[in-house]
C-alpha cells in the first residue's frame, strides 16, 4: 500500500464507524477496549484498568459490562494461584468475530494517529442516540425477555 | 370467524399496551405511555365489536361506544408522536 | 357522521404510519417498517368501513384488512425477539 497522507476526516472506514455507532458509547468504553486490545491474551482486573485509563472503578465497571454485552471483551475468573481468597475476575479482549477484531484494530490505529475525528464521531453518535431515545425505547419495549445488559 | 378475528385483534392490542406500559415504567419515555393508551383504545374497540357480535342482539349497535374510544386512542398517539419530534 | 369519523380515524392512522416510516428510515429497525405497514393497513380498514355498504363490521371484506394489520404487528414482535436473541 502506498503511504498517502491519511485524510482521516472522511476516511474513517465503515467498519470503524459501525463499531463506534453500535458497540462503543462512551469515552470509558473506548479507552478500556483499546487498553485490553493492546494487551491481547493478558487480562486486567477492574482496578488495574481503572488505574491505567485514569477512570474511577464504578465507571469502568459499567463500561466493561457494556463491552462484554456487545461481544467485545469477556470476563474470566482468574486461576486461583497465589491468592487464598476469591480470585478476582479479569477482563480479556475477546471480539466475537475476525471482522470485529479487524474493526477494533483499525479503530486503535486511527485513534492513535488522529483521535479528534473519532471523538467527533462519538459525540455525533451520542447526540443521535439522545434524539432517537424515544423511538429506541418504543422498539425495545417489544422485547419480551430482557437481559440487563441489552443494547 | 369474525369474532375470532376481533378477539385476536383485541388480544394483540392488549399485549402491545402491556409491553409499552412496561417499557414506559423502565425508560420513562413519554411516547410509550401515549402509545399504550392508543393500543388500549384499539383493544377496547375490538373487544366491544366482539361483545356486539356475541352478546348483544342484532338490533343493538355499539358503534357510538367503540368508535370514540378508538378515535381517542389514535389521537393520543398522534399527539404523542408530534410532541416527541421536537 | 359515521363516515366522517371513519375518515378521521383513517387519517390518524396515516399520520401514525408516516411517523413510523420516518423512524424506520432513521433507525433502520425492522420493527418500524412492520408498524408502518400495520397502521397503513388500519387506515385502509377504516376506509373499508366507510366504503362498504352498511359498514357491517362482520363482513369479511371489512375485518380481513384489520386482521392483516394485527398479524403484521404480531410478526413484528416475533421478529424483534428473534433478532435480539441472535445478538
Amino acid at each position: 500500500m502506498s503511504s498517502d497522507v491519511p485524510d482521516v476526516r472522511n476516511a474513517l472506514p465503515d467498519d470503524v464507524r459501525a463499531l463506534l455507532r453500535e458497540r462503543i458509547e462512551s469515552y470509558e468504553e473506548l479507552e478500556a477496549l483499546l487498553a485490553l486490545e493492546r494487551l491481547r491474551g493478558n487480562g486486567k482486573t477492574v482496578d488495574e484498568l481503572g488505574a491505567s485509563v485514569h477512570v474511577g472503578a464504578p465507571l469502568i465497571e459499567r463500561a466493561l459490562r457494556s463491552l462484554e454485552a456487545r461481544s467485545l471483551i469477556e470476563c474470566r475468573a482468574s486461576a486461583a494461584g497465589d491468592r487464598a481468597r476469591q480470585p478476582e475476575p479479569r477482563y480479556f479482549y475477546a471480539p466475537a468475530s475476525p471482522e470485529l477484531d479487524g474493526a477494533v484494530q483499525a479503530l486503535a490505529k486511527a485513534y492513535a494517529e488522529q483521535p479528534i475525528p473519532i471523538i467527533k464521531v462519538m459525540s455525533e453518535n451520542a447526540i443521535q442516540r439522545m434524539r432517537t431515545g424515544a423511538a429506541r425505547a418504543f422498539a425495545d419495549a417489544f422485547i419480551l425477555r430482557k437481559d440487563k445488559n441489552d443494547g | 370467524m369474525a369474532e375470532a378475528v376481533y378477539a385476536l385483534c383485541g388480544v394483540t392490542s392488549i399485549l402491545c399496551a402491556i409491553l409499552l406500559l412496561r417499557g414506559w415504567r423502565e425508560t420513562r419515555a413519554r411516547l410509550l405511555f401515549w402509545a399504550s393508551l392508543c393500543f388500549i383504545g384499539l383493544a377496547l374497540d375490538n373487544i366491544i365489536v366482539f361483545i356486539d357480535f356475541v352478546l348483544t342482539p342484532a338490533s343493538v349497535d355499539l358503534f357510538w361506544y367503540r368508535t370514540p374510544v378508538a378515535l381517542a386512542g389514535m389521537l393520543v398517539l398522534v399527539y404523542g408522536l408530534i410532541r416527541e419530534t421536537r | 357522521m359515521r363516515t366522517f369519523l371513519w375518515g378521521v380515524l383513517a387519517m390518524a392512522c396515516v399520520v401514525v404510519a408516516i411517523f413510523f416510516f420516518h423512524y424506520w428510515r432513521v433507525s433502520r429497525d425492522r420493527l418500524f417498517a412492520y408498524f408502518t405497514v400495520a397502521f397503513a393497513a388500519m387506515a385502509l380498514d377504516w376506509l373499508g368501513h366507510a366504503l362498504v355498504i352498511a359498514a357491517d363490521p362482520f363482513r369479511a371484506e371489512v375485518y380481513s384488512v384489520r386482521l392483516f394489520a394485527f398479524v403484521v404487528i404480531l410478526v413484528a414482535i416475533i421478529d424483534k425477539n428473534h433478532q435480539s436473541r441472535r445478538r
